[in-house]
């Protein structure tokens, strides 16, 4: 050691926000089981340096020992493995180093537990310091040191290409040894060192070592910022606070998952559409059809408010930025109390907070939209971030369309756009509620149009569509925490329009909803929890409409040509308040933990009270640590949708809750640190469903009153859902999904039998995996296999005329009893990241059905009934795109 | 979810509109009836308001009948007036062979064929060619095997227990000598309560005639055309004829509306622009009826080429006129 210097380049990582993809496991997929979460990362508190090994210093190697450590709950050094040795003597001098380390106790969901680290430690020989200043190798020795007068230089490790500041990094001068720091969680350092010159080293974890030189006057104070260049950036998990973890099924991604699934174009709620448990919808439609239900009987929630749509116009991309999104939970059924109005599944996406580290911002343009995103903190323990989104089809449109062949003018033209905008005070990202208050502020909205117009030339009939929806919501969270006690409350206002212009016939609805969610929950002891809230809203609807009288619902139609009308003015208040209270409570036994739950419901809907209770039940059983047996029973309910119990003829005020019984029994297993399966079976039955149409009476003064809907719906699914998943892992993700299901469905008051629902398919095999390459390249694929939507197949017998309206009457064979050709598609996604200094620039493509396979959508007739037609899926679609992320 | 539901529309029906390979209905190449009328097309009970109408349907469900004895003897009347039905029969390929054809009434107008067990009366029956079948018929008269008068019966399976119009179904079946074609051709007689008392009766909608490349083409001329250009067609104005009317709403109340006549364009060789033109849709847009005549491309040799006509006003009113054309390559 005399003639050589030893520098130990030291790196742990102690990222609060993020980092621990390698070391503590947490689970994306909780399925049920009670999953720690890493709430406080270790720290490094006592260094010890390493031996040389004498062999190796002799023959000048150097070395780096990458180790998996175990820290105690008490911050000791439990355990040091090597999984591939360095040799030559190495190894053994990390090893004995490391375990005389000391650290900050981690904790795991807000309380000290032991946990594992990835180390490495660096072994480099250094000039001897004989060769002093003057010598040109910028050596100088102790005794000098310790005689010149100081500089210090300050700054950040910022990372090439997205500017995230390093925390955890080593910077020190190599000429003069054992001068060294390391920097803070914002990535900040202070170095002191003799003046003059400084041979910088800056080394941190998953980043090439950065080396310059820095040359300073006595006295001198500089300030600099180091990019250090990433390795193959790898996927990070985002560490989250402790979530309700009762539920049988809870389908959980991240952002970095959300972002690069194949087929999905970059949109994150799309992703939902291959877990277990969700039937494919028709083209790129991304209707959700959770076991068996009705695509409106599974609510959307943002940030626990209920949102009108999901979609843009058209099935265009979902109406949140996804880089606002911090995750998106799906539950296909079972779904805890806290959660209502839906007798299917519920999908809850979840924003997230604006960095505190620093600005950063997104660009994303690609052939449909443009979309912006900003994050910065304001001052400490303050940030805001924004998004917007523009579409431009409506200018592209026009260029590639075909001049109308009619000769007239044809226009298509949609358009979207949305925001969201977040307000923090109080914590940072990433981090979990710590005693005290947090502030959220957050806007979001969306508006879609869509103008359809095909008029003059040698046309018959002049078309014309004005399509406009637009929502606005403004919501507040105050979070409170004290102890084993948290609080939310969240106050929500917000504004819906949907309005339809069709010829002469003009509707509007204009909706004002004002509602509030309150959530407590308690840690009594080791043994209960007890969670409990509220859940209430009200909405006003003001519907108008010009229209022609209509056939069929204001008078008894004949068949054939229609005839000119009148137009009237219909104008219809709606009001509609739902309030719901909640409790549930976890009660744990040794391994197994029982859930009863509560939520009871008193609703005013157009003046017509209906009050619903739903008793729910959740197990679960830990008999071996990673092995969970789950189970669940519960009652769920929906009320009918204001607009439906306006009077007849328009509405049917007799509705009530349509209604389900849910069940399910499933097991999940652990299979190694990355790979998991959960496989659960369901029963659900729904009843008092909403169906069209409803009854017809005769008064006894001749009168009519003819209702549009009856609760008369009948309906069950059944099935087996597998997930195989592998979790981020640095370099990989991804999972196979398997549902085997059936869903059938009836008319209450008839003989008729169960037949299959609409969207009932058999088998849903979905393949995902996406995996991070050499030079910035990223490759994800996704393949999925189902089987055909049920149909009625033809059974053209003779041709049945009906000269009134002058159309032909189809004969088919038994309802539902035959399928549409089995659909299977490959979606490949290629990305290619170009760093730079200050940002990063993704170039990808997206295609869509690589080998153009000819799947089948729907089925159309000739004229007569006499043929069946396919109506083709979507072809090979490539969309390029470009992002930009600083 | 639900704002899904119109975008969803408007791709199923563009798609719909994508799929190609189908027949074109405007094409007459086999047997089909192009078209059923009824004269009178409607007949109306003078004086019959909601509560006669209302009792009446009580005596079809098997109540007190309480018939006034007025809406009685409008009712046998009305039963009693003869009806001129008229088929026009499409058959270009058939060579003048003979068809044999069914017609019967029956009770229930979902009732596709009439033929469902001791529900219906067969009026006619015989054998035809293409071209018209003219038959005088008495539908309302009948009886069924039970000896249940047949009106009645219909009025007990209406779910608006005739406030619509107490809707007779007749059924023609027409069959090919060799039995591989084979039709079944429904047309519904209304028996109207005038329930107001403006109320008119439906009168037939006929067109005054057509144009021929903007000239007014006379029934007896056969028009010579040579090539492969379209042809423009065109009704005559028939604005003046269109009649405004009214039906009940559901609470009984007067509805005024007004015939939006549609047309149905055929041809039994080439084809025509349009099948269907005119009517309203329910956006209240009206159609025009512009229209075209396409040779058939495939045609080496001289054709003689029948076009047809159909004209409806959407009350059950029904006519057509037939055009020949000489078409040489």
């Amino acid at each position: 050691m005399s003639s050589r210097r030893l520098i130990a380049l030291v790196w742990i990582v102690s990222l609060p926000a993020f980092g621990f993809e390698e070391v503590v496991r947490r689970q994306e997929v909780d399925a049920g089981v009670h999953i720690p979460v890493l709430t406080k990362a270790p720290v490094l508190l006592e260094f010890v340096p390493a031996e040389y090994p004498a062999g190796a210093q002799q023959r000048g190697l150097t070395a780096t020992v990458k180790m998996v450590v175990t820290i105690g709950a008490d911050g000791a050094v439990a355990d040091v493995v090597v999984p591939e040795g360095a040799g030559d003597g190495f190894d053994e001098a990390a090893v004995s180093a490391v375990k005389r380390f000391r650290f900050s106790p981690a904790e795991v969901d807000g309380a000290p537990a032991p946990v594992q680290i990835e180390y490495a430690y660096h072994f480099v020989l250094e000039a001897q310091p004989d060769a002093g200043p003057g010598t040109g190798d910028g050596g100088v020795d102790d005794r000098d040191a310790a005689a010149r007068p100081t500089a210090k230089l300050i700054g950040a490790i910022i990372a090439r290409g997205s500017r995230n500041r390093v925390p955890g990094a080593f910077v020190g001068c190599d000429n003069w040894p054992g001068i060294e720091a390391y920097t803070d969680e914002a990535g900040h350092f202070e170095l002191q060192f003799p003046a003059g010159e400084c041979e910088v080293r800056v080394a941190a974890a998953d980043f090439n070592v950065f080396q310059t030189k820095e040359v300073l006057e006595p006295g001198e104070v500089k300030e600099v910022n180091f990019y250090v260049l990433p390795k193959v950036a790898g996927y990070q998990t985002v560490v989250r606070g402790e979530r309700d973890k009762k539920e049988v099924v809870r389908r959980t991604l991240s952002r970095d998952e959300l972002m690069k699934i194949p087929g999905t174009f970059g949109d994150p709620v799309r992703v939902i559409q291959d877990f277990p448990g969700v039937a494919r919808a028709p083209f790129l439609l991304g209707q959700l059809i959770v076991r068996g239900a009705n695509p409106n009987q599974t609510l959307t929630f943002f940030d626990g408010v209920e949102i009108p749509l999901l979609f843009h116009v058209g099935g265009g991309p979902s109406v949140v930025n996804g880089e606002f999104l911090d995750r998106v939970d799906f539950f296909p059924g079972g779904f805890g109390a806290r959660y209502g109005r839906a007798v299917g599944g519920v999908v809850d996406v979840a924003s997230r907070k604006g960095a505190s580290d620093t600005w950063h911002g997104v660009a994303k343009i690609d052939l449909l939209d443009t979309s912006l995103f900003f994050e910065a903190p304001l001052a400490p323990g303050v940030s805001v971030s924004a998004a917007v989104r523009r579409s431009y089809i409506d200018a592209l449109l026009p260029l590639v369309l075909p001049k109308d062949p009619q000769g007239g003018t044809l226009l298509v033209l949609p358009a979207y756009w949305d925001y969201q905008v977040r307000l923090d005070v109080g914590g940072k990202k990433g981090e979990k509620l710590s005693d005290g208050s947090v502030y959220s502020l957050f806007a979001f909205g969306s508006d879609d149009q869509l103008k359809v117009v095909a008029s003059g030339g040698g046309r018959n009939r002049d078309f014309s569509i004005n399509y406009h929806t637009l929502f606005h919501r403004l919501l507040g969270t105050w979070q409170y925490k004290k102890g084993d006690t948290t609080f939310k409350v969240t106050p929500y206002g917000g504004y819906d329009l949907a309005q339809v212009d069709f010829g002469v016939a003009k509707l509007t609805a204009d909706q004002w909803t004002a509602g509030l969610r309150a959530d407590l929950g308690i840690d009594v002891n080791r043994y209960l929890t007890v969670r409990a809230g509220a859940d209430i809203y009200d909405q006003v609807i003001h519907g108008s409409a010009e229209l022609p009288v209509i056939k069929g619902t204001q008078y008894i139609s004949f068949p054939g040509a229609d005839p000119a009308t009148t137009t009237q003015s219909i104008a219809q208040d709606v009001n509609t308040f739902d309030g719901a209270l909640y409790v549930e409570v976890d009660a744990k036994l040794g391994p197994v933990t029982v859930t009863p739950g509560l939520r009871g419901s008193h609703a005013y809907i157009g003046g017509q009270v209906r009050d619903a209770w739903d008793p729910r039940l959740w197990l679960r059983y830990e008999p071996f640590e990673g092995t969970a047996i789950k189970g669940s029973i519960g009652l769920y309910t929906q009320p009918p949708p204001g607009t439906s119990m306006v009077p007849p003829p328009f509405g049917s005020p007799q509705l009530t809750h349509e209604r389900a019984f849910q069940t399910s029994l499933g097991v999940f297993q652990r299979v190694t640190d990355h790979i998991n399966i959960d496989v659960t079976g369901f029963f659900n039955r729904r009843y008092e469903n909403i169906v069209s149409p409803g009854t017809t009476i005769v008064n006894a003064d001749g009168t009519i009153t003819r209702t549009r809907e009856s609760n008369d719906g009948l309906g069950k699914a059944y099935g087996l859902e597998v997930m195989l998943r592998h979790e981020v892992s640095k370099y990989f993700f991804g999972w196979v999904a398997y549902t085997l299901s059936r869903s059938e469905e009836r008319r209450a008051g008839t003989t008729d039998p169960y037949v299959l629902a609409s969207f009932d398919q058999t088998h849903i095999l979905t393949v995902v995996g996406s995996v991070r390459l050499p030079w910035g390249f990223e490759l994800g694929a996704r393949f999925r296999y189902v089987t055909g939507r049920p149909k009625t197949p033809l059974a053209h017998d003779t041709d049945y005329f009906q000269a009134d309206n002058f159309s032909y009457g189809s004969t088919f064979g038994a309802y539902r009893s035959t399928r549409v050709k089995d659909f299977n598609q490959l979606d490949v996604r290629l990305d290619k990241n170009f760093y730079f200094r200050d940002w990063t620039l993704d170039v990808y493509i997206d295609v869509q059905n690589v080998y153009n396979a000819q799947n089948v959508e729907g089925t159309f007739y000739d004229y007569r009934y006499r043929q069946e037609f396919d109506v083709p899926g979507i072809p090979i679609i490539p969309v390029l795109g470009l992002k930009a992320s600083f | 979810m639900r704002a899904l539901c119109f975008p969803v529309c408007v791709v199923a029906v563009a798609l719909a509109a994508c799929v190609s390979g189908q027949d074109d209905p405007s094409t007459v190449k086999d047997l089909r009836v192009l078209g059923m009328s009824l004269e009178p097309p409607e007949v109306m009970l003078a004086g019959c308001d909601a509560q006669l109408l209302l009792n009446l349907a009580q005596s079809a469900d098997g109540g007190v009948p309480t018939l006034d004895p007025k809406l009685l003897a409008q009712l046998l009347a009305a039963a009693a007036r003869p009806l001129a039905f008229k088929t026009l029969i499409g058959d270009p390929a058939g060579g003048g062979r003979r068809l044999e054809y069914h017609l019967r009434t029956c009770v229930s107008t979902g009732d596709r064929t009439c033929g469902n067990s001791g529900e219906y009366v067969e009026l006619s029956q015989g054998t035809t060619t293409g071209g018209e079948l003219r038959l005088s018929i008495l539908p309302a008269a009948q009886f069924l095997p039970d000896a249940t008068p047949l009106m009645l019966s219909v009025l007990e399976h209406d779910t608006y227990k005739g406030l619509g119009g107490i809707r007779v179904p007749l059924v023609l079946e027409l069959l090919s000598p060799d039995g591989q074609e084979h039709i079944f051709a429904q047309k519904l007689m209304v028996y109207s309560c005038q329930l107001f008392p403006d109320r008119q009766v439906n009168q037939t909608p006929i067109l005054p005639g057509v144009s021929w490349a903007q000239e007014t083409w006379p029934a007896d001329e056969v028009k010579q055309h040579s090539g492969r250009s379209a042809v423009a067609l065109e009704p005559l104005d028939f604005t003046s004829l269109v009649e405004s009317y009214s039906v009940p709403s559901l609470a009984l109340e007067e509805v005024p509306l007004v015939e939006s006549w549609k047309i149905n364009w055929m041809t039994t060789s080439g084809t025509m622009s349009s099948y269907s033109t005119g009517g309203t849709d329910f956006a209240g847009q009206a159609g025009r009826h512009k229209n075209s005549w396409l040779p058939d491309p495939s045609a080496t040799a001289p054709v003689e080429v029948t076009m047809s006509f159909v004209v409806r006003d959407g009350r059950g009113g029904e006519s057509w006129l037939t055009r020949r054309v000489h078409w040489t390559p």
